[in-house]
């Protein structure tokens, strides 16, 4: 069952009817709320549930969480007179005008891949928000992602021709050469595959300088990438992307590279939720709930 | 739509939607697929029931015990709690509505679950949506499913025998879904609409002769987290309701 230690109560805000599920600690709860938003198109419970995890998980620290369907996502209709970028503004004034209703004074807003980016700008565009959980947010390719990249891309080559080599002698000479021709013809038609970032239209935002102008007001940001995510290789790229002319003290950077882009094993999740959990708790330790 | 809690502990999270005009004298209720398919057939679901509800149906759409917003677990609850809850919503349904539960729309393995509602609820159509029958077909499937997966994710699931789809079930899931024939339920009317690639015919054939070809690609056990959108399944279902 629900863990008696935490309510929830379904939400439908404003004109519209933006539907939400707000998951409160039942004792005193916190002055901080937790915002999720949705991963791509997926209904506010996440994939394979993770939205419900982490609110259940960061009420049971005291917040007040709500998961929230964005305009056009889940349960919530769409606003069409209003841009997306818009509307998540507004749809995020809904939700904190409610959260702000339950004694919530700030908040930390998370999402995954779209709702990272989501989280950004709106961080950018309201100072009520005081951290950001990004799961797979935006970040750049650097020149060292380029050397881990071709680094990757070798070792793959190489175990490639090695398999054809032994191939080739289990075969026999004739054999072989035709596999070859066959392989050689393939290759030929051969293109780099689509990545995620090819259907983004990320470099039309300077999301670069969101993120210089949210550090730099002091908003706290745990950035974590997971190990199948392209534009992201090794740890330490996220700072790097930023260089050093963006005070990144308040950026902390996790590399969970066992984990895939939806954390679809319950392991991957419970290292998510150990992770968001022990972040929340060193950097708001004072709006932490200890628990025995 | 109307969002609430309802049942034992207002534990069963339910989304209304009231009939619009001139409503008609019965209700609808949706019961999705489980696991995983539930949540990928989110979007097509809501549809159904935002155009039934249109045309004058009362629509209860629901989650169940430890699934989508219902409050719970997955690895407490038992393939018995999950068909009660179709009880529970139909009988919740008839009781906001006003109006007794006698359409009812499964999905996947709820055409299994749902044999028990019509000792409770005398159900009078039934509309089932890629239905799987036998609890030993969709181990399997789950199955298949599981093995599609990246190897470096297949090390990181502890139990292979508990946890399907990402989600951990009960100790006893896999022994009482090979325990879980296939079932018909006692209804006037039993049509069926299944997508491109369906499984088990000949089992769908022995209880409905009302079957319903569409050419979508419904990938019920595919690794991805997107939404399931056949639109040409749902103008099926719609047009067999409406």
């Amino acid at each position: 069952m629900h863990p008696p230690d935490i309510s929830a109560t379904p939400l439908l805000l404003g004109e519209t009817g933006l539907f939400g599920i707000r998951t409160s600690p039942t004792d005193q709860a916190s002055s901080l709320g937790f915002i999720l938003l949705n991963a791509g198109m997926l209904p506010s419970v996440g994939p394979f549930r993770m939205n419900v995890e982490l609110a259940d998980a960061m009420s049971r620290l005291g917040t007040t969480a709500l998961r929230l369907d964005q305009s056009g996502k889940g349960e919530s209709p769409v606003r069409p007179e209003l841009t997306p970028a818009d509307a998540a503004l507004l749809d995020y004034d809904e939700a904190f005008a409610n959260l702000r209703r339950c004694g919530v004074e700030g908040t930390i807003i998370a999402g995954l891949c779209s709702g990272a980016v989501d989280a950004l700008q709106i961080a950018a565009a309201r100072e009520s928000v005081v951290g950001l959980v990004l799961l797979d947010g935006y970040v750049e390719q650097t020149l060292r992602w380029h050397l881990y990249h071709r680094a990757n891309r070798a070792a793959l080559q190489t175990r490639r021709i090695f398999r054809r080599v032994s191939n080739a002698i289990s075969m026999g000479p004739r054999g072989a050469i035709e596999h070859m021709k066959r392989k050689l013809e393939a290759d030929s038609i051969e293109t780099e595959a689509p990545i995620l970032t090819d259907y983004r239209d990320w470099e039309t935002l300077d999301l670069r300088s969101s993120y210089a102008q949210v550090l730099g007001r002091g908003v706290k940001i745990l950035s974590v990438f997971s190990g199948t995510f392209p534009p992201y290789n090794h740890h330490g790229q996220m700072a790097r992307f930023l260089g050093s002319e963006i005070d990144t003290h308040n950026l902390t950077e996790v590399f969970l590279q066992r984990a895939d882009h939806t954390y679809t094993t319950a392991l991957c999740r419970q290292h998510l939720l150990e992770t968001v959990c022990g972040w929340f708790s060193r950097n708001f330790p004072n709006e932490t709930k200890r628990h025995e | 739509m109307e969002p609430f809690y309802f049942g034992a502990n207002n534990t069963l999270f339910g989304a209304y939607h009231m009939a619009e005009g001139m409503p008609r004298r019965h209700a609808i209720l949706i019961a999705g697929p489980l696991l995983n398919e539930g949540i990928r057939a989110h979007f097509a679901l809501l549809q159904v029931a935002n155009r039934c509800a249109a045309a004058g149906y009362d629509v209860l759409r629901f989650d169940y015990t430890g699934l989508g917003n219902s409050r719970g677990s997955t690895a407490d609850s038992s393939l018995e709690d999950w068909s009660a809850d179709i009880v529970v919503a139909a009988a919740e349904l008839a009781k906001i509505s006003g109006s007794p539960t006698r359409t009812l729309i499964t999905t996947r393995f709820a055409s299994n679950l749902a044999a028990g509602i019509t000792k409770t609820t005398p159900i009078d159509r039934l509309v089932m949506w890629d239905p799987v029958l036998a609890g030993g077909h969709w181990l399997e499937m789950l199955r298949e499913g599981q093995e599609k997966l990246p190897a470096r994710l297949l090390n990181l699931i502890e139990d292979q025998d508990r946890e399907f789809m990402g989600h951990i079930t009960s100790a006893t899931f896999v022994a009482e879904l090979e325990a879980r024939l296939p079932v018909s339920l006692d209804v006037d009317s039993r049509s069926a609409v299944i997508s491109r690639g369906y499984r088990h015919l000949r089992t769908l054939e022995a209880i409905t002769d009302d079957i319903q070809q569409v050419d979508a690609d419904c990938r019920w056990q595919a690794n991805t987290s997107d939404v399931l959108y056949p639109i040409d399944v749902i103008n099926a279902i719609c047009t067999r309701l409406i």
